[in-house]
């Protein structure tokens, strides 16, 4: 029985030239994920995490191979239609000082022109969700740590994309923000369908919200492994206490054969 | 709190008391060791001199150069931005214009007062290009350097929504480098003054450059004075006037 691939990475290799040297950032990495899938990737700093969504984002391009998203396969330049099922959620926040908390989450509304009574609901429903409604017309540098993260995490689903590509989202923040934050995307993502693609340095963190983890390697990047996460869904705070769960967790950490990574919270 | 009121009320004193102790200071020296009237002007005679002849003479040389430094100043500042802009979006125009936008820069443009008053004759005309030529150069260069300078992580969230060109201006590229452009603003109101008085000394019968000229001729020294002090002011006008639309422009935390 063959399921629908939603996203397919194909043979992706990249390097990045310099004078000094080439640095192979990614050899040879292929990585499927099925819709509604919740895939996460761990690995050691500099293994190349970031750098495969961002070719999956088009922000960069491969050097060599393909992404297939919803059987469209692109390489240098991603169809304008692939890009609107996207969303991406950096590393830090990366909102825009001079513009306020509602401007900055209805950018991607006005670059993907989207516009009507039906997406200023989803912006109000956005802005109560991550409790920002009273802060709408606050400059963004004037937020909490929590609060920046949040935003830049509603803002990535404020077009409602099909796909959710995000780079390490709550690393910056504190253990009890981490895990609420976890618990609501979990949330929506059951709800809405959301196919995602997780990075995380966290391996608690990936055996929690995910249907599956890749686990990759540095210099080369490659997948080395990849492990299915069988815990039940819908997941909760209280399955970290359970045997299976630290079974999984030392069976990614098993694969990376580095206990550096046991951040074990 | 109240140590800040004290420095802020700090701030404005002690300037005003340094320039009241310097001038009566120059005042005494200046009658006391009997300073010849040809060779510098007391305080007193220059303020004389400035009060009486404020409506007939200075204030209407004064009105026109500021009206010529600020004609040049305000056609100066977009254009600088604008080519900053089109050098910075389209790539081999930038590149193929390299070299001699430093050349442009680094030259004292008004080098060029002499030809550009065979073409153009003696007149308003001649001064505000002359402003337009020496400024625009700097509002572009800092311009350039904004534009430049962007954040990478910045436009890759542009490139994440699919943003035209023009929307990575509008909310990026712009916003960015706004305090670079207002920098530029604040460079070249220097030698928008200096354009000015330059090509007034070159060929003017008006203006405070030409009023400078004049009266050393007729060794006016009061009046000489009193036209240098209208030039710092407007000088001092011309910088201040950037910063004061910055901090009503830039509402946000840098």
């Amino acid at each position: 029985m063959t399921e629908k691939l939603k996203i397919s990475v194909n043979n992706v290799t990249k390097i990045f030239e310099s004078k000094r040297q080439n640095i192979t950032a990614l050899l040879d990495v292929s990585m499927s994920v099925r819709e509604g899938e919740f895939v996460s990737l761990v690995g050691p700093s500099g293994c190349g995490k970031s750098t495969v969504i961002r070719i999956i984002e088009n922000i960069i391009p491969p050097t060599n191979g393909s992404v297939t998203i919803d059987g469209v396969t692109y390489t240098d330049r991603i169809p304008s239609d692939i890009l609107r099922k996207l969303g991406f959620v950096f590393q830090a926040h990366n909102l825009l000082p001079w513009m306020t908390v509602e401007q900055n989450l209805r950018l991607p509304l006005k670059a993907f022109g989207l516009k009507g009574d039906k997406w200023d609901d989803q912006v109000e429903m956005l802005l109560s969700f991550s409790k920002l409604t009273n802060m709408r017309n606050v400059y963004t540098n004037e937020l909490s740590v929590g609060m920046q993260q949040r935003l830049g995490v509603v803002r990535a689903l404020v077009h409602d994309p099909e796909i959710l590509l995000m780079d390490e989202p709550f690393g910056a923040l504190d253990a009890l923000t981490r895990d609420e934050l976890d618990i609501q995307l979990l949330d929506i993502c059951e709800k809405t369908h959301k196919t995602v693609i997780f990075i995380t340095h966290s391996v608690a963190e990936s055996v929690l919200l995910s249907d599956r983890v890749y686990v990759m390697k540095t210099n080369p990047g490659e997948i080395i492994g990849e492990v299915r996460i069988g815990l039940p869904k819908p997941r909760s705070l209280d399955m970290k206490d359970s045997r299976e769960f630290a079974e999984y967790e030392y069976k990614i950490i098993d694969a990376i054969g580095n206990l550096e990574l046991s951040s074990i919270k | 709190m109240k140590e800040q009121r004290q420095v802020n009320w700090l701030n404005f004193i002690a300037p005003i008391a340094l320039l009241v102790i310097l001038l009566v200071g120059a005042e005494w020296y200046i009658v006391t060791n009997d300073i010849p009237r040809w060779m510098i002007a007391s305080p007193s005679a220059i303020i004389k001199e400035l009060i009486s002849s404020f409506s007939s003479d200075i204030f209407p040389n004064f009105a026109i150069t500021l009206g010529e430094i600020l004609t040049g100043y305000l056609i100066a500042v977009p254009l600088g931005v604008l080519i900053a802009i089109l050098l910075t979006q389209f790539y081999t125009f930038g590149k193929a214009f390299a070299p001699y936008t430093i050349a442009v820069i680094s030259t004292p443009l008004v080098i060029l007062v002499p030809l550009l008053t065979i073409w153009l004759g003696l007149g308003f005309r001649v001064k505000v290009i002359a402003v337009v030529l020496q400024s625009f150069t700097i509002v572009m260069m800092n311009c350039t350097t904004g534009f430049n300078n962007i954040d990478p992580l910045k436009m890759e969230l542009m490139k994440t929504i699919n943003a035209s060109r023009w929307q990575k201006l509008k909310y990026v590229i712009l916003p960015s480098s706004l305090p670079n452009i207002f920098n530029g603003m604040r460079m070249s109101a220097i030698s928008a003054s200096t354009a000015a008085i330059a090509t007034e000394f070159y060929s003017s019968t008006e203006g405070l450059g030409a009023m400078i000229l004049h009266s050393s001729a007729y060794l006016n020294i009061e009046r000489m004075f009193a036209s240098i002090v209208m030039v710092a002011v407007t000088g001092i006008t011309l910088y201040i006037l950037p910063s004061i639309i910055e901090k009503l422009v830039i509402r946000w935390k840098i």
